[in-house]
């Protein structure tokens, strides 16, 4: 007994002295602690004792008492390593098979994490070039009508921007930026260029960092009708760059002065444009427009603040509560709370409405980053498995590496560079497949195409280097663990200690029930967003909407281009409105029925005496508007059946000729369609009401023609034709109505498209852990199962043995997946949809069927091969 | 004399040294200093002195014998060299010399 009583320090603490300390130092400074660690014993007990020798082990930790890694060691070290590589390459080619199916399972998940990384690098460096960007918030609106929910714009309105810069001293410099400046210019070959950008006031280049070739960046924006060209755009207009001090003539009639030339705006900024035109342009050409700067019209504007380096934001956002409480009480129903919103926040983070340019929601960043990490870890477990599976050949090469004095260390070390060996090897082929795949990922969204341009620098390749090392990190440490473990004397005599052959079995098959899961609920999530799409397309919406092509106007006189379009015989008829309903899109005001305070938010479309016959409107009472040109100056109404059940009107008959007031105007109900869904699906159906162009002459827009469908292309560069001898210079904007509604599900097929890919993927390396796993299993049962076809076991018996153990997962994998996955839908992506397609037993048992075919597939080659050995063989080369 | 300046609290470790010949080794130098000036220092603070005391070729040390105590490591004993022995006398000599300047007015304290 070295201690009395049996009082000893913590075992742990002793350890770690022994681990840090110089061994010259040691054997004194651990004697000198044991005997006051005695003498505290005596003193103030055991537990007080302890408590002060780990306190004491740590005090130790001094520069002259911490070990330094001798040359000889590091000598070792790198020896060491020459020979991993070297020994991880012997492997390789030994096992040619295994080393194929894991480098190939990983190369696949690596694609799909280097597009996600190079996907969110690219995301967090948008807006980064701005040299302030640290500096620079944005003034976001919480707009709330009463009763209604809360909107978020990112935008704000000329009147707060111009009371920030009048009264908050502590904002260094403001800029104001309003969206939609348009314009069509001639060329010098006589050719239209249309013309897209902002309007912003003379600080934009103060606050932001976007490089003006030519021009005063303090002046350029100053006087009125001032443009700053791209010199994309300014070499398309003529020819060259150098333009300052041109003038072009847009469609207005009006001149503009370029006064600046800037270079073309990075892919990786939020606010795109190729012209910018100074704010007072805006502010003449808006003069007789009262509302323009008024504290209310914040839809079209953004304000940009640069800030003070270390300014208090917090006591900013105070300030601008304060000022929008004493604002909104100067206006009825409506209330507008300002906020900040910092420039690094805009490209990922809360989703804004209106927002200027492309923003992503931080939540789906966090789901990629969640996907790709399930595939990776897919790909590692695949790794884990095999290489598990394998230990039973390599435990002797491990015994007689510690036999000849490998530390335990060492061995780990070797399995750990293998598992990176493999992971950098996958990433030289998934590198070239990410390479040609991205432009294609891409190619699934029309604005991640635009936002993201997938460019490849010298840092990206580092990153993914580091990203290679860490997965073979992450593969590797499983099988370090477990395999380093072993020991010496039971490895060279063979003998496998049952308790680890059977824990590591477990945990395989464990690993084996997370890839079926994955796998399947892959499966399950590609069924459903798909069956998700096919319904909302599928869908009755209430009206026709086949052969139905919709025509821009522009600023086109309607019943021009009507007198034209319907000289075409193929066009069967042509109806005016003002929104293309089934979109996502729509209109609304407030209204009431007889009792004036009951009123109630109602959708609106504005459509002429065609609109409803030519889409199959169903009348339920009344009857369809009068010809317009005899309506002028009356008001009639055609409302559906939900506006009538929310004023409470039992039968249609009783509201025929019953007054409406809506937004402050009377009209007569003339006629009620039954119900049809004017949103999009995700929306419940609303109180709806049609206005006649009668009352609004100037207010519809688009034009729908019913064609017939013989020659349906001969007839649309027909309709061009006709439209090109109207309007010069803007182009024919058609569409048919059933592509705008597949439009609006895009985002549904986008899911579909995406997690297809991830579950062919997960599927993949799912088979791959499989094949490898049969292999091996096969391979080591060959004689057992030699031995029992000699005894008399039947083929089909056999079969059975060998396949239970793949068999078993399968069965469980659907317990966990098909609960996981309907809730993740649940809760996540079909949230907010009010229609949603039913999820029935036989999406969800396809998908169990797929799975099992997969497994069934992929096992059943091996394990027929080795029950039909012929047993003799076998039994005779052992 | 530059390199043979030593510390204030280095001196009371090497003074204890002396005093404990030829006994001195960690815990007990730890004692005896807590003993002698009532201040409690920690086995750390100690050692590392120890350590640049050796450093400076002050004291050098041997290891005894390994017994039952101590969960039979060794002690190191430490002895002062006489490189320590003449900076301890030299330290000494110039405070006397010091003491031997200050006229007695200074210590009087003046009472009214």
């Amino acid at each position: 007994m070295t201690h009395p009583a049996g009082h000893r320090p913590p075992k742990w603490a002793n350890r770690l002295l022994e681990w840090y300390c110089r061994p010259e130092l040691l054997e004194d400074l651990q004697g000198d602690l044991h005997e006051y660690f005695d003498r505290n014993v005596a003193r103030m007990g055991y537990k007080r004792a302890r408590i002060n020798f780990v306190l004491d082990v740590f005090k130790f930790m001094r520069p002259y008492t911490i070990k330094r890694p001798t040359a000889i060691y590091q000598l070792i070290q790198k020896t060491m390593l020459t020979n991993h590589v070297k020994i991880t390459f012997r492997n390789l080619v030994k096992n040619k098979t295994f080393s194929l199916i894991n480098i190939g399972g990983l190369a696949i998940s690596m694609v799909i994490c280097l597009l996600s990384i190079s996907f969110i690098s690219e995301l967090n460096s948008y807006d980064k070039f701005n040299v302030n960007h640290e500096r620079i918030y944005r003034i976001q609106s919480a707009y709330q009508r009463s009763g209604q929910p809360v909107l978020n714009l990112a935008s704000s309105s000329v009147y707060t921007a111009k009371k920030i810069k009048n009264s908050f001293p502590e904002v260094e410099d403001l800029t104001l930026v309003t969206y939609g400046f348009q314009g069509n210019a001639l060329t010098a070959n006589n050719d239209y260029v249309s013309l897209n950008g902002h309007w912003a006031t003379e600080s934009f280049f103060n606050v932001f960092s976007f490089d003006l070739k030519q021009g005063n960046p303090n002046t350029a924006l100053k006087e009125p009708y001032s443009l700053i060209l791209t010199e994309r755009i300014a070499t398309s207009l003529f020819g060259h760059t150098q333009a300052v001090g041109k003038t072009i003539k847009l469609q207005n009639d009006r001149e503009y002065k370029v006064t600046g030339i800037m270079a073309n705006v990075p892919a990786n900024s939020h606010i795109q444009f190729e012209v910018l035109c100074s704010f007072k342009t805006k502010e003449i050409e808006e003069r007789n427009n009262e509302r323009f700067d008024s504290w209310t019209s914040l839809f079209n504007h953004y304000t940009y603040l640069l800030l003070p380096q270390n300014a208090d934001t917090e006591a900013l956002e105070a300030k601008l509560i304060n000022l929008s409480e004493e604002e909104n009480a100067k206006v009825n129903n409506r209330s507008i709370v300002l906020g900040l919103q910092p420039l690094d926040k805009i490209a990922i983070g809360t989703p804004l409405m209106n927002d200027l340019g492309f923003s992503m929601d931080q939540d789906v960043v966090f789901m990629v980053i969640g996907l790709t990490f399930i595939i990776l870890l897919s790909a590692c477990f695949n790794y884990t498995n095999l290489s598990i599976a394998r230990s039973f050949k390599r435990t002797r090469e491990i015994g007689v590496r510690k036999a000849m004095g490998s530390t335990r260390a060492q061995v780990s070390r070797l399995f750990l560079t293998e598992a990176i060996v493999i992971s950098i090897l996958a990433l030289l082929i998934a590198y070239p497949i990410f390479e040609v795949t991205k432009g294609q990922v891409l190619s699934f969204d029309s604005e991640l195409q635009q936002a993201i341009s997938f460019e490849t620098s010298p840092k990206l390749l580092v990153t993914f280097v580091g990203f290679a090392l860490l997965t073979g990190l992450m593969a590797g440490f499983l099988p370090a663990v477990f395999l380093s473990k072993t020991k010496v004397v039971n490895a060279l005599k063979g003998i496998f200690s049952r308790t680890s052959t059977t824990s590591s079995w477990n945990m395989r098959k464990a690993l084996l029930v997370a890839q079926y899961t994955l796998s399947l609920g892959f499966i399950l999530a590609t069924t459903i967003s798909y069956s998700q799409y096919k319904y909302a397309l599928d869908y009755d919406l209430g009206y026709q909407t086949s052969g139905i092509v919709n025509v821009a106007l522009g600023g086109q006189d309607a019943q021009t281009v009507i007198n034209e379009f319907s000289k075409h015989p193929q066009v069967l008829g042509i109806s005016k409105s003002m929104l293309t309903l089934g979109t996502g899109r729509y209109l609304d005001f407030y209204g009431h029925y007889q009792n004036s305070s009951d009123s109630s938010q109602i959708s609106y479309n504005i459509v002429n005496e065609n609109y409803l016959p030519l889409h199959d409107f169903e009348f339920i009472a009344g009857s369809n508007f009068d010809k317009e040109s005899e309506l002028v100056g009356q008001s009639s109404i055609i409302v559906n059946e939900v506006l009538l059940k929310r004023f409470g009107v039992d039968s249609p008959t009783e509201a025929l000729g019953e007054q409406m007031v809506l937004s402050g105007n009377k009209y007569r109900i003339q006629g009620v369609v039954s119900d049809f869904h004017s949103s999009s699906l995700s929306d419940e159906i609303m109180p709806f009401a049609f206005l006649s162009t009668g009352g609004f002459p100037n207010a519809s827009n688009t034009l729908n023609l019913k064609i017939s469908n013989d020659n349906l292309t001969e007839t649309m560069s027909d309709l061009k034709g006709i439209w090109s001898t109207i309007d010069k210079a803007a182009p024919f904007e058609a569409e048919f109505y059933d592509e705008q509604i597949k439009q609006t599900y895009v985002s549904f097929f986008s899911i579909f498209k995406i997690v297809s890919i991830l579950a062919t993927i997960a599927i993949s390396i799912a088979a791959l852990t499989l094949l490898g796993m049969a292999i091996y299993t096969t391979e080591i049962k060959l004689k057992e199962i030699s031995i029992r076809k000699v005894l008399g076991a039947q083929s089909k018996h056999l079969a059975y043995h060998l396949s239970k153990g793949f068999l078993y997962p399968l069965v469980l994998a659907p317990v966990i997946a098909i609960p996981l996955t309907y809730f993740v839908f649940d809760e996540f992506i079909l949230t907010g949809i009010s229609y949603r397609a039913p999820i029935g037993i036989l999406e969800l048992s396809g998908g169990l069927a797929i799975l099992a075919l997969i497994v069934v597939l992929t096992v059943s080659g091996q394990i027929f091969k080795s029950v039909r050995a012929n047993p003799g063989a076998t039994l005779r080369s052992e | 004399m530059k390199g043979t300046n030593i510390g204030e609290f280095e001196e009371l470790v090497l003074l204890t040294i002396g005093a404990l010949h030829p006994q001195a080794y960690g815990v007990s130098i730890k004692n005896e200093i807590a003993a002698f000036t009532g201040r409690s220092v920690t086995l750390s603070t100690v050692h590392s002195a120890l350590n640049r005391l050796e450093n400076k070729g002050l004291v050098t040390n041997h290891m005894g014998e390994a017994t039952g105590k101590r969960g039979g490591k060794r002690k190191k004993y430490f002895i002062i060299t006489s490189f320590g022995v003449k900076t301890l006398t030299e330290a000494r000599a110039q405070r006397e010399a010091i003491w031997n300047l200050i006229p007695d007015a200074a210590f009087k304290v003046n009472l009214t």
